[in-house]
C-alpha cells in the first residue's frame, strides 16, 4: 500500500517536472528569435570563413597588432612599400609586416603619394574590404587583381588609409 | 576543407587515445568524446614543446603525434584494447559520420561570433607560429588563458584564416556527452532506463535550445570548452564511486586538465571538485596518485612558466595570484599524498566538504563587509543577468526553483558531490569580483559566461534530486548520497 502511494507520487511529480520542462523548451523555442535580435551579437551566417569578415562582424575596434593576419590575407608574398613616417605614425613593424604580415619585402618610401579627391572617389567606388581601428584610422584593403604584380603601396589620406596594389596605380591621377 | 580534415583528425587521435579505456568505459562515451581528447592532446603537445623551447611547427606537431601513436599503439597491443566488437566499431562509424557531417555544415554555414576577446584569441594564437612564447605572447596567454590560442595557432599551420569549426565541435560534443551521462547516473538512480532516458532527452533539449548556450556553440570563446570538460569530469568522478571503475577518474582528471587550461581562474573552480574527489575515500590511493599528481604538476610548472614569462607586467594574473594559485595547487598535492594517513582519513576528509564551503562563504561574507557596495553589484548583476540580461531566457530560473524545492523536500536525500560543487562553484564566482571591477549587465560579463560551465551539472542535480527525494527509493547503495 504504502509502496503504491509512493509510486503514485513519484509519478505525479515526474509528469510535473517533465511539463515544467517541456514549458522551458516551449519558452526557449518561442523566444529564440526575438533574443536573436537583441543586438549586434546575433547568430548569422558570416558571408565568408575569411577574418577580416569576423572582424566586421565582430564590431570590435581594431587594434594594430590584429592587421598583420589581414595583410598577410591580401598580400602574402607581396613586396609593401610604405612611407617611413607612416612606419611610426601607425605603429607598425617592419619585422611584424614580413613575420606575421608574410610580405617578401617592406621598402620604407622617403615621401608618401597624394591622393586627389578623384582618386579617393574612385578608389571608395571600388569593391575594397574596410575596417576601422580603435583611434579612428579606417583601412582599406584593395584585392589584388594580378597577383603576380606583387607590390603594393599604403597610402594615406586624412584618417584613410590606402593599400594599394601596384596594378592600380596607373589608374590615379596623384603623385609621388 | 583542410580544416575539417585537421579537425576529424583530432577526432580519430581522441577515439584512437580513449580506446585505451574500452574495457571499462562504453563505445558510446569513446565515440562521442573522442574531439576532446584530441583537442586537448594538441593543446597539450604545442603548450610542451614551447616550453621546452623546441620548434613549434606543423612538423614539429606531426611528428609528436605520431610518437604518441605509436606509443598508444603498443599500449593497445599489450591491453588488448583495440579488439572491439563488429557492433561497436559500426557505433564508432557511426558517430565519427556525425561529427564529420557537423564539420562540413559548420564550414559551409559559418555561424562564428566574435568580441574583441575572441579576436585577441585568433590573432594571439596566429602569433605563436611566428613567435613562439614570446614576452607579449605570454602577456595575453597569462590574461586569457592557453587553450584556445593554442587550438587557434593552428590556423597558421592549415592556411586558414582561424579555426571556425572547432566552437560548434565542442558543442557537439557537449550535448553528446550530456545525453549519454546524463541518462546514464539517472540510471543508476533511477532503476528505470526508460524513464532516465526520458528525463535526459527532455532536459537536454531544454539546454540546447536556451538561446545563451546554442549562441556560445558559435561564440570563439572559452566558456562552451570549459561546459564540456567539467561536466565530463564531474560526471566521471560520480560514476568512479557508484561503478568503482578507474577509468572513469583518469578520464575525469584529464577532462579536468583541459577545464583547468581553458580560462586562467579555472583551476581555482576545478579545485573543489577535485576536494571532493578526495574526500569520499573510496578511490583507491594508487589511483589519486597516478591521476591527480600528474595534473596538479603540470598546471604548477604551466603557471609557474606563465609567471616567469610575464614578468611585472600588470595582468588579471599578477605575481602574488600566481603564487597564490601554485600555493593552493601545491596544498592539494600535500593533501593527496597525506590522503592515506589513518587519522586524516578519519578526522579530516569526511568533514573536507563541509569545512570548504564554510571557509568559502567566511571568505565572501568577509569580502562583503570589506567591499559591500563592490560585491552587492557584482551579486545584482548576476542575479539581473540570469533572470533578464544574460539571455538565458527561463532556463536558470526554471531549474534554480526545481533544486531550491528539492533541498527543502521532506526525507530528500541530497547528493552531497553536487550540492558542494555547485555551492562552491557560485561562491567563487562572487568572490572573484572582488579582485577585479565588478560584474556588469549584459550576456558579455564574464560571470554570465561563466554560469554556463555549470548550468549542465545544476540541471543534472535538479533531476538528480527531485524524483529520488519524493520517492525515497531508486537510490544506488554504492553512490555518494549523503545527507546534507
Amino acid at each position: 500500500m504504502i509502496e503504491s502511494q509512493s509510486r503514485t507520487r513519484f509519478r505525479i511529480i515526474v509528469v510535473m517536472v517533465s511539463l515544467i520542462m517541456g514549458g522551458n523548451l516551449l519558452f526557449n523555442l518561442f523566444s529564440f528569435s526575438s533574443i536573436n535580435q537583441a543586438d549586434l551579437w546575433n547568430l548569422r551566417r558570416l558571408p565568408s570563413n575569411e577574418l577580416i569578415d569576423l572582424y566586421k562582424a565582430s564590431s570590435a575596434p581594431l587594434r594594430t597588432e590584429w592587421i598583420y593576419p589581414v595583410i598577410e590575407d591580401f598580400y602574402d608574398g607581396s613586396t609593401l612599400y610604405i612611407p617611413a613616417d607612416m612606419m611610426d605614425s601607425l605603429d607598425l613593424s617592419v619585422e611584424l609586416l614580413r613575420t606575421r604580415g608574410r610580405l617578401v619585402e617592406v621598402i620604407p618610401l622617403e615621401s608618401g603619394m597624394e591622393l586627389s579627391e578623384r582618386d579617393i572617389e574612385y578608389l571608395l567606388s571600388m569593391d575594397n574590404d574596410v575596417i576601422s581601428t580603435k583611434n579612428g584610422k579606417v583601412y582599406h584593403f584593395i584585392e589584388m587583381v594580378d597577383e603576380a604584380a606583387g607590390s603594393v603601396l599604403l597610402i594615406e589620406h586624412e584618417i584613410q588609409f590606402f593599400f594599394i596594389p601596384a596594378d592600380f596605380l596607373p589608374d590615379l591621377e596623384g603623385g609621388l | 576543407m583542410s580544416q575539417v580534415l585537421f579537425l576529424m583528425g583530432l577526432y580519430g587521435f581522441g577515439v584512437y587515445f580513449s580506446l585505451l579505456f574500452t574495457r571499462q568505459l562504453a563505445v558510446l562515451l569513446i565515440g562521442i568524446s573522442g574531439f576532446l581528447w584530441g583537442a586537448l592532446f594538441w593543446v597539450l603537445g604545442g603548450m610542451t614543446l614551447l616550453m621546452l623551447q623546441l620548434p613549434y611547427t606543423s612538423t614539429s606537431m606531426a611528428i609528436l603525434f605520431i610518437i604518441l601513436v605509436i606509443g598508444i599503439s603498443l599500449l593497445h597491443f599489450k591491453n588488448k584494447t583495440w579488439q572491439i566488437s563488429r557492433r561497436e566499431m559500426i557505433y564508432l562509424i557511426t558517430m565519427a559520420l556525425v561529427f564529420l557531417v557537423v564539420l562540413i555544415l559548420a564550414s559551409q554555414y559559418n555561424l562564428s561570433i566574435a568580441s574583441t576577446d575572441s579576436i585577441i584569441y585568433i590573432v594571439t594564437g596566429r602569433r605563436i607560429p611566428y613567435e613562439g612564447f614570446s614576452q607579449s605572447v605570454m602577456v595575453e596567454l597569462a590574461d586569457r588563458g592557453g587553450f584556445l590560442p593554442l587550438l587557434q595557432s593552428a590556423s597558421v599551420f592549415l592556411g586558414d584564416d582561424y579555426i571556425f569549426a572547432a566552437q560548434p565541435a565542442f558543442g557537439l560534443s557537449l550535448a553528446g556527452i550530456y545525453f549519454y551521462l546524463t541518462q546514464r547516473i539517472l540510471g543508476h538512480l533511477l532503476n528505470d532506463k526508460r524513464l532516465a532516458l526520458s528525463l535526459s532527452i527532455l532536459s537536454g533539449l531544454v539546454l540546447f535550445s536556451t538561446y545563451f548556450v546554442v549562441f556560445q556553440t558559435f561564440y570563439i570563446h572559452t566558456n562552451i570548452i570549459c561546459a564540456v570538460y567539467l561536466f565530463l569530469s564531474v560526471c566521471g568522478f560520480w560514476l568512479a564511486s557508484v561503478e568503482e571503475k578507474d577509468s572513469w577518474v583518469i578520464v575525469g582528471m584529464i577532462s579536468l586538465l583541459g577545464f583547468s587550461l581553458a580560462r586562467l581562474e579555472s583551476p581555482v573552480f576545478a579545485l573543489p571538485f577535485l576536494v571532493l574527489l578526495i574526500s569520499w575515500g573510496k578511490i583507491p590511493y594508487r589511483i589519486l596518485l597516478v591521476s591527480i599528481l600528474p595534473y596538479l604538476t603540470y598546471l604548477i610548472i604551466w603557471y609557474l612558466y606563465l609567471s616567469r614569462g610575464v614578468g611585472d607586467v600588470d595582468l588579471t594574473l599578477d605575481q602574488p595570484r600566481t603564487l597564490a594559485v601554485i600555493g593552493v595547487l601545491a596544498a592539494c598535492i600535500i593533501l593527496v599524498l597525506f590522503s592515506k594517513v589513518n587519522w586524516i582519513k578519519r578526522w579530516v576528509l569526511p568533514h573536507l566538504p563541509m569545512i570548504m564551503l564554510g571557509v568559502l562563504v567566511l571568505v565572501v561574507a568577509i569580502m562583503f563587509i570589506q567591499k559591500p557596495e563592490h560585491m552587492y553589484t557584482s551579486m545584482k548583476v548576476i542575479l539581473k543577468n540570469v533572470l533578464e540580461s544574460g539571455r538565458w531566457g527561463i532556463t536558470w530560473v526554471v531549474f534554480s526553483f526545481l533544486v531550491f524545492i528539492s533541498l527543502f523536500w521532506p526525507g530528500s536525500l541530497r547528493e552531497a558531490y553536487f550540492f558542494y560543487g555547485i555551492s562552491s562553484f557560485l561562491l567563487l564566482l562572487l568572490a572573484i569580483s572582488y579582485f577585479r571591477v565588478p560584474y556588469r549587465v549584459g550576456w558579455g560579463d564574464s560571470a554570465n559566461r561563466m554560469l554556463t560551465h555549470i548550468l549542465p551539472i545544476l540541471i543534472l542535480y535538479g533531476l538528480i534530486n527531485l524524483p529520488q527525494g519524493i520517492s525515497g527509493w531508486g537510490i544506488h547503495e554504492k553512490s555518494m548520497t549523503t545527507k546534507v
